[in-house]
């Protein structure tokens, strides 16, 4: 379990983050949703060990994630950033195998390969194998990096501990049916056990796809739940200031249609 | 047997037909080793005095094995006491210069890093340069017994205060920007070229002697305890290559990412600068700044080996001391007896095969 305990992030007298608490199961899709400048990227990084809150705990399975060493992190969760700059010439198998690089994987020099290929197989790159990452288009790119980081924690469970996979706005480049495959993958990677995080921006895919949602507005946390429970037409007024109107057409609808949060599998275009 | 058929799947589901970049990546390092000690034996062979190929055979002899017999003392003279150490000193250099530019290239993620280009070498420069014109100010017995370290370790110095500067100036939040960087870089190339300017308008005869001799940049004073003061540094570099290639590899994505994937970045990044300054600073302090070789030899070799640092940075060792060691023959044969400083020569070679590389594969690699 992944649990942020009553985490605060402060930048000079700007408060990023206020006694947030947050909580990540094994077998769950957990999706953070919130307005621009709420504080997700902020909570992801305290989450990822990136950044260290100015005070409160994140524990991973009931160690400060602080204690745990780089290599050890490495292969208990791995980060699917929201976009990678990479300006040298490597070949797409090359940008995969990278996620194998710290060698905590368990692998040897033969199962490696295989490794890389299904990965890609995954994300449906198996044909770019050969290609230069550079030549890829934005959403490729970001496909790319997918596979990279299940190389990593391939295993959504392993020795009875489960893996983590965060998810950093991983449907901004992509078109809508990849938006549904790389939640798809997510939404797998929990059910085989694991545990996901993602930020997403849009609601419609995180009603879909989550278990739980964590809703932050200006650094504070206003709800979390499932959810049927979380997105509220209340909510969406007060915390995305969406006037009558708009709540009238697609929001309301969609805060009105409980079902909508009801069933992921319902809804997966055929 | 369908369980046959399913672990075979597992282990090749496509067979794995070896990329040419496989195949380059293999055979580089065993090319280079060769390339480099047919060049070394070239640079034994060829200079103003003629030396017969068995006397050089010799000379081996006696330097390995003390075996004094197969030479004369003309011959070891010319050898053991002017080229041995003029080319043992051109593959420590050449081969700091170019894996120095190619870790400082990928810790800043951008191929158009470089020691010499980002002001680091200037850093070196004003601190060698400082430490001849004022040196004549320390007590004598410091001067008579550490002379001769004083220089690379002074140099050594400036390098580092330089690039942890331009990388404390050009990093906001944890990402470096390369724009930023480049401009710190000329700034503080312009910064030490005016306080060296000053010195040297301040300096006495001999000392101005002593510069100018050092800033045109060559082999051309090469000793053994030149040798040996280098060589640390050099060695230094040469030992952590292994040990650095899959963090920088890491790098290239990002220094988040790095971490993500299970790398001490704030170790890795400390250990980089300190061995390119030390690099760079020993290397401009045994033979001035030579421009160049830190960018065209990583740049040519990622070309054919592709940027993984594995097979990159020892590669980039090996072609660096061939690119020095040739200049340097090449320096000191074409207006014989007199020599060309080595600048010339590596920016001659290195210019157009950058620049032809750089038109022929424009539309594959963006920098």
């Amino acid at each position: 379990m992944l649990e942020a305990i009553n985490i605060t992030v402060s930048v000079g007298a700007k408060k990023l983050l206020q006694d947030v608490c947050f909580r990540s199961c094994p077998g769950e899709l957990t999706i953070i949703i919130g307005p621009n400048g709420a504080g997700k990227s902020t909570l992801l990084k305290c989450l990822t060990g990136d950044q260290k809150p100015s005070e409160g705990a994140v524990m991973l399975d009931g160690t400060s994630i602080w204690s745990v060493p780089a290599v050890e992190l490495a292969s208990r969760r791995a980060v699917l950033p929201q976009s990678s700059q990479l300006h040298f010439p490597f070949s797409v198998e090359e940008v995969v195998r990278l996620g194998l690089v710290s060698g905590s994987h368990g692998l040897s020099a033969r199962q490696l390969r295989p490794r890389v290929l299904e990965a890609l197989e995954r994300v449906g790159l198996t044909s770019c194998l050969n290609r230069y990452y550079q030549e890829l288009s934005g959403g490729e790119k970001q496909r790319v990096h997918l596979a990279r980081v299940l190389c990593q924690v391939w295993d959504p469970k392993q020795n009875g501990r489960a893996n983590y996979l965060f998810l950093d706005e991983p449907t901004a480049s992509l078109d809508l049916k990849h938006q549904i495959d790389v939640l798809e993958t997510g939404r797998k990677y929990a059910e085989e056990g694991g545990g996901v995080i993602a930020v997403l921006h849009d609601i419609d895919l995180a009603c879909v796809f989550a278990d739980k949602l964590f809703v932050l507005n200006h650094g504070n946390l206003v709800a979390h739940g499932t959810p049927q429970d979380v997105v509220t037409t209340d909510l969406l007024h007060s915390v995305y200031h969406l006037d009558d109107r708009m709540l009238e057409t697609k929001w309301g609808h969609l805060a009105k249609d409980r079902n909508l949060g009801k069933s992921w599998s319902d809804l997966r275009p055929s | 047997m369908s369980v046959m058929a399913r672990s075979e799947a597992f282990k090749s589901p496509v067979p794995h037909a070896k990329t040419s970049r496989e195949v380059c990546q293999q055979c580089a390092v065993k090319v280079l080793t060769v390339l480099l000690l047919v060049i070394c034996f070239v640079s034994l062979a060829v200079g103003p005095t003629e030396v017969s190929v068995s006397h050089i055979f010799g000379a081996m002899d006696y330097w390995l094995f003390g075996d004094e017999t197969a030479l004369t003392l003309r011959d070891k003279v010319v050898l053991i006491d002017i080229r041995m150490p003029r080319t043992v000193l051109g593959c420590l250099v050449g081969a700091s210069l170019a894996a120095s530019g190619a870790m400082m290239q990928g810790l800043f993620r951008n191929p158009l890093a470089d020691p010499g280009l980002v002001g680091v070498s200037s850093g070196a420069a004003l601190a060698a340069v400082c430490i001849i014109t004022l040196s004549s100010g320390l007590p004598a017995w410091i001067l008579d017994d550490y002379s001769v370290y004083l220089l690379p370790w002074g140099a050594f110095v400036g390098g580092a205060a330089t690039t942890a500067l331009l990388y404390k100036v050009a990093t906001r939040r944890g990402q470096t920007s390369i724009a930023t960087m480049l401009l710190a870089g000329i700034a503080l190339g312009a910064l030490s070229g005016a306080v060296t300017g000053f010195l040297i308008f301040g300096s006495t005869d001999k000392e101005l002697r002593d510069l100018t001799f050092w800033g045109m940049g060559g082999l051309g004073s090469s000793t053994w305890p030149r040798v040996w003061s280098t060589l640390p540094f050099a060695l230094a570099v040469l030992v952590s290559l292994p040990f650095i290639a899959r963090g920088l590899n890491a790098f290239l994505l990002g220094e988040a990412e790095a971490f993500h994937l299970g790398f001490n970045t704030q170790h890795l990044k400390r250990l980089i600068i300190i061995l390119v300054a030390g690099a760079t600073g020993a290397s401009v302090a045994a033979a001035g700044i030579i421009g160049f070789v830190g960018i065209v030899v990583p740049h040519v070799l990622r070309l054919i080996i592709g940027p993984d640092h594995r097979f990159l940075l020892p590669s980039c060792a090996l072609l660096g001391a061939s690119l020095l060691v040739a200049a340097d023959v090449v320096a000191r044969t074409v207006v014989a007896p007199a020599e060309l400083p080595i600048g010339i020569i590596t920016a001659f070679i290195g210019a157009p095969v950058f620049l032809s590389i750089l038109l022929g594969r424009k539309n594959q690699v963006q920098l």
